[in-house]
């Protein structure tokens, strides 16, 4: 049985959906599974974005095909999952990671930015979670799911209760589903990231320099992660690696939650 | 310090408890236990019928109790009922979101419909009776609003997603409005209460018997808790006995999440 465990983080011959493709962690995900040797199906709303990506994963990747989706929106997460299908005619991992951010004060929040944050993280989770599990629970050798939530989504700040609400409502679908698909292979986990450097947040920095400000002073590691730090937990969870662990929740956080 | 300490640390003398979903199950008991402790009490829910009844049976053993019909779901009908609670006396000081809708289904066939009808009851429902008296408790620096989340807010079980969702998006409400809400002296927090012999959930076991059999399997103490075990929870949130504790969840499950 000498070197078995060299192959445990393979994904060559693998289909895998990475959705929020376009840019951030998702984005970043898509680079490694490439160099991992997947075929890499990415997702995103924003299609100009999507194609440059694609245009990048090209040389490494086994192959990249890129499919602009709302994932709020039944039909195009459906239409998501044929094209899939359309690779290899199974698929192997999903990857979730687009999502919005919903910042306003609890007391005026606009009900309007609370329907929507909660439609298009919680709804979209659960509607790509849904439309991909249906696949894997027919296929052989089942799936893996992993979800991109957020440190949020376990603890509060102020400032953001919609948000929060939303990526508690992805944490418990890892939850809720790891238990109920688990009897038939398919795994189902998140990750909650802490605070990452994207363009989000970058955006949201500079528009108030004070929001991150305490929050970088609770980081044990005294700094937000570099989006290439998301990627080991995603691939961990996404691959044979991560074999018997479903319904989970993984923090990357540089220790914030522990703080 | 002797004789520091009496029941009356639990005691709601002057204050008002709005209580929705107070018709039957929980939220009746939790009516009567907060009168019990002195408290003013308003009952909310849907059920108009019902909740006459319930009124005229507390007002016939000599509770002050006034009644407000209201469905939690629509916006206009949540500002009716805390003006209404208001008007009693001019303040309310607790608030119990009891109100809340169960929904069975396995995940792969799990209705839209049933998933965004369940989080905009007990969700987003909740989410807009806690706006509706925050206003008020923040301006007089004191409240405790107490949501009646669930073990879902904790932990998975197969067959039911978007409750389950539901209710962790609700104990999320609880930590971030519990943060942001915290400098103004109004706490927020939740109870997870495991499987409680209430009508709703009588009705539900008729329905599939084997599937809560097996869940009661898994209840450490081997046994449903009656509606009135939940009430300890509420008066201790409620009262000043909980005056530094925010955000937080407490479980009424007779150990189900802790094993």
């Amino acid at each position: 049985m000498n070197g078995r465990y060299r192959t445990l983080f393979d994904f060559g011959g693998k289909t895998v959906i990475v959705t929020g493709a376009a840019s951030g962690l998702g984005r970043e995900i898509s680079r490694a599974l490439a160099d991992f040797g997947a075929d890499v199906v990415i997702a995103d709303k924003n299609a100009p974005g999507l194609r440059k990506v694609a245009a990048e994963l090209e040389p490494a990747a086994a192959s990249v095909l890129p499919c602009p989706t709302d994932v709020s929106v039944p039909e195009q997460v459906d239409a998501l999952v044929s094209a899939a299908l359309g690779v290899s005619g199974r698929i192997d991992a999903l990857i979730h990671c687009a999502g919005i951010g919903g910042r306003s004060p609890a007391v005026s929040y606009p009900m309007e930015l609370w329907d929507e944050v909660i439609s298009v993280n919680a709804g979209g989770t659960f509607l790509c979670t849904q439309a991909v599990g249906r696949v894997m629970l027919e296929q052989e050798n089942g799936g893996a799911i992993v979800n991109l939530s957020s440190i949020g989504g376990m603890v509060g700040k102020p400032g953001s209760v919609g948000y929060q609400v939303s990526k508690a409502m992805e944490i418990q679908i890892a939850k809720s589903l790891g238990v109920e698909w688990g009897p038939h292979g398919v795994r189902v986990n998140s990750i909650a990231p802490g605070l990452f450097m994207t363009e989000t947040i970058r955006a949201e920095t500079e528009k108030e320099p004070d929001v991150n400000a305490d929050f970088m002073k609770m980081l044990p590691r005294g700094r937000a992660g570099e989006l290439h730090e998301i990627v080991g937990a995603a691939l961990f969870l996404a691959s044979d690696a991560g074999s018997y662990v479903t319904g989970a929740v993984i923090p990357v956080d540089g220790g914030a939650l522990a703080w | 310090m002797a004789g520091q300490y009496s029941t009356d640390l639990f005691r709601l003398d002057d204050r008002v408890a709005l209580v929705t979903g107070a018709a039957s199950g929980m939220g009746l008991r939790a009516a009567y236990g907060l009168a019990d402790a002195g408290a003013q009490v308003v009952a909310a829910d849907v059920n108009s019928g019902g909740l006459d009844e319930a009124v005229a049976a507390m007002r016939a053993e000599g509770y002050r109790v006034t009644g407000a019909v209201a469905d939690i779901s629509d916006q206009e009908q949540v500002a009716q009922m805390a003006k209404t609670a208001e008007s009693v006396s001019g303040h309310v000081d607790v608030l119990v979101n009891c109100a809340g809708i169960g929904a069975r289904g396995v995940a792969r066939d799990y209705p839209l419909e049933l998933w965004r009808k369940v989080i905009h009851i007990n969700t987003r429902g909740s989410f807009l009776c806690a706006r509706a008296v925050a206003p008020g408790m923040i301006a007089r620096r004191k409240g405790s609003i107490i949501n009646i989340a669930s073990c879902a807010a904790a932990v998975g079980w197969p067959g039911s997603v978007g409750y389950q969702v539901s209710k962790a998006g609700l104990g999320q409400m609880s930590r971030s409005l519990g943060v942001e809400w915290a400098p103004y002296n109004v706490r927020v927090n939740s109870i997870a209460p495991g499987s409680v012999d209430t009508p709703q959930n009588q009705q539900e076991e008729a329905r599939e018997p084997e599937y809560f059999a097996e869940r009661l399997r898994r209840v450490p103490m081997g046994r449903r808790a009656q509606p009135e075990e939940v009430v300890g929870a509420i008066l201790f949130l409620a009262s000043d006995a909980s005056s530094m504790v925010t955000g937080n969840l407490i479980a009424t499950d007779g150990g189900y999440i802790a094993s």
